[in-house]
């Protein structure tokens, strides 16, 4: 009697974009932290088989001598992450940084249906640690694609306060509370990512996924 | 007619502390007339998901039941309503019980068959398959496919308020030989929906539950040993059932050896030849005749 083949199909991708705030207030103990976060992210990741080829990631950097938001890395399955040294300065062009994340976003998508490739709802982490920066022009258009985003499901948005962060600021991307960090706590945050993302589970069409407590890292919970 | 199932909790439950969040239940009435089965998967975001999934199955069974014992001469139709009446049921059971229908949200994978027809009970995601005796002897696959939203993590469920839009039933007024049910933890294993059947997964399963010889323990035992395979979490964490009907005529007519399966797929609210996308597996082959009718 034949051996039965499991062999599945192509993999489900879970997609996430992490919107880093990389401007001079974070320069000294918190871009610090912030580098060794990300290192702890890679490692955490390749503790889960499944999440080593299920999981994407993608950074977009805010900041730097001209104050501009880059992306420091496209989509790559998290077997592939090598976590980049960041540094701090400049101006914090967030808007900026959270509409670069939703076209890589959009992109991600396009590229995926292109090859039949199925995904979860993307997710869109931003965080910051102090008041963006950009005009006020960019900073609505960048509100407004985030609430579209998240009203039409396209993306889940969750905003990061770290610091002495502009939290109102925050607050109007996304309906879910901002979440504040406590202290430096990116390592944490970032071990508590890759669980998450992780347990990208089942949900009805157009709900969020339910995401473990964030005490870790989080003095603020609910959202 | 033999009826039989197992579930497995996946790997992400068992590390976070959920509970197995799959259900499923079958039956095989002793004259052989009728056979029953059901898997229903829990949402992993909802609290009370395992509550969800075991609530639906059994009043499925117990509601279907009711029915093929008053009568096997039913049309379609009351078929619907019967099922349509199971999920009323589950629905407002919970509610009296104090559960917020959101915190149950499980989806629905069913069959019932009978020597001559067969019905496929579908809402949400996981795969649904019958195999059936075509006119010319030939043997074809009629597949029930999984709808997901957007997003492939997010489906339907019974207890959202527009469950009866995303309600599929479909009678196959043919021969049945036999039908695997599966929640989506093992869903890509078996279909692809770019090439369809994987025969490399299903062929092996259905020589290996014709072995249990009308004995269901024995056919619970073969189903565990597969969906509780250490192959299976290379490819997801996730809780994964199967759940297998094989009728009398399945015993000698659904063999696999040689054998290509004509394959349908129910689409849109009926059923299509299935034309692959990409090559098709080895036993993959042109539609056949007399396309199942879909019920709504």
């Amino acid at each position: 009697m034949s051996d039965v083949n499991f062999e599945g199909n192509s993999r489900q991708r879970t997609p996430c974009v992490i919107v880093l705030d990389c401007s001079g207030s974070m320069d000294g103990n918190p871009i610090n932290e912030l580098n060794a976060g990300l290192k702890e992210f890679k490692n955490s990741l390749m503790e889960d088989p499944q999440a080593m080829t299920s999981v994407c990631v993608s950074f977009v950097a805010v900041g730097g001598p001209n104050s501009t938001a880059e992306l420091m890395m496209d989509f790559v399955d998290a077997v592939d992450f090598e976590p980049v040294e960041l540094s701090a300065d400049g101006g914090t062009p967030l808007g900026a940084g959270i509409i670069m994340a939703l076209d890589k976003i959009e992109e991600f998508k396009n590229e995926a249906r292109s090859h039949n490739q199925k995904y979860t709802r993307p997710w869109l982490f931003v965080m910051s640690d102090g008041e963006p920066t950009d005009s006020s022009d960019v900073w609505a258009e960048a509100v407004r694609r985030a609430k579209e985003a998240e009203v039409g499901k396209k993306a889940v948005i969750f905003s990061i306060a770290v610091g002495n962060a502009n939290t109102a600021k925050l607050q109007e991307i996304s309906e879910k509370s901002v979440a504040k960090m406590s202290g430096v706590k990116f390592k944490e945050f970032f071990v508590w990512l890759s669980g998450s993302l992780s347990r990208a589970s089942k949900t009805a069409e157009g709900t969020d996924v339910q995401l473990p407590a964030r005490d870790s890292w989080s003095f603020v919970s609910g959202g | 007619m033999l009826a039989g199932g197992a579930s497995c909790i996946g790997e992400a439950h068992k590390r976070a502390g959920i509970p197995l969040q799959d259900y499923f239940s079958a039956y095989s009435h002793p004259s052989g007339k009728y056979a029953i089965a059901i898997v229903s998967d829990g949402a992993g975001s909802a609290k009370h998901a395992e509550l969800g999934s075991s609530r639906v199955a059994s009043e499925f069974i117990a509601e279907i039941k009711r029915l093929c014992d008053k009568s096997l001469n039913f049309s379609a139709e009351v078929f619907k309503e019967a099922v349509s009446m199971a999920i009323q049921s589950t629905r407002a059971a919970l509610v009296n019980d104090g559960y917020a229908l959101r915190d149950c949200h499980a989806t629905v994978v069913a069959a019932v068959t009978f020597p001559d027809r067969c019905f496929l009970v579908h809402l949400g995601d996981g795969l649904a398959m019958a195999f059936i005796e075509e006119p010319s002897g030939a043997i074809a696959v009629c597949a029930s496919e999984p709808e997901n939203g957007d997003a492939s993590n997010e489906t339907f469920f019974y207890t959202e308020n527009n469950w009866l839009d995303h309600l599929r039933i479909t009678e196959i007024p043919r021969a049945v030989l036999g039908c695997m049910l599966m929640s989506d933890g093992m869903e890509d294993f078996a279909w692809n929906p770019e090439s369809g059947i994987k025969t490399g997964f299903t062929k092996p399963i259905i020589e290996r539950a014709k072995t249990a010889n009308n004995s269901q323990s024995l056919l619970d035992k073969i189903i565990y040993d597969i969906v509780s395979d250490e192959r299976t979490n290379q490819f997801t964490n996730d809780d994964k059932t199967l759940s297998l009907i094989i009728t009398e005529d399945g015993y000698s007519k659904l063999t696999t050896a040689n054998v290509t399966f004509n394959q349908y797929v129910i689409r849109n609210g009926g059923p299509v030849p299935f034309k692959p996308l990409k090559p098709p597996q080895p036993d993959a082959a042109s539609a056949g005749q007399n396309p199942p009718t879909v019920v709504k």
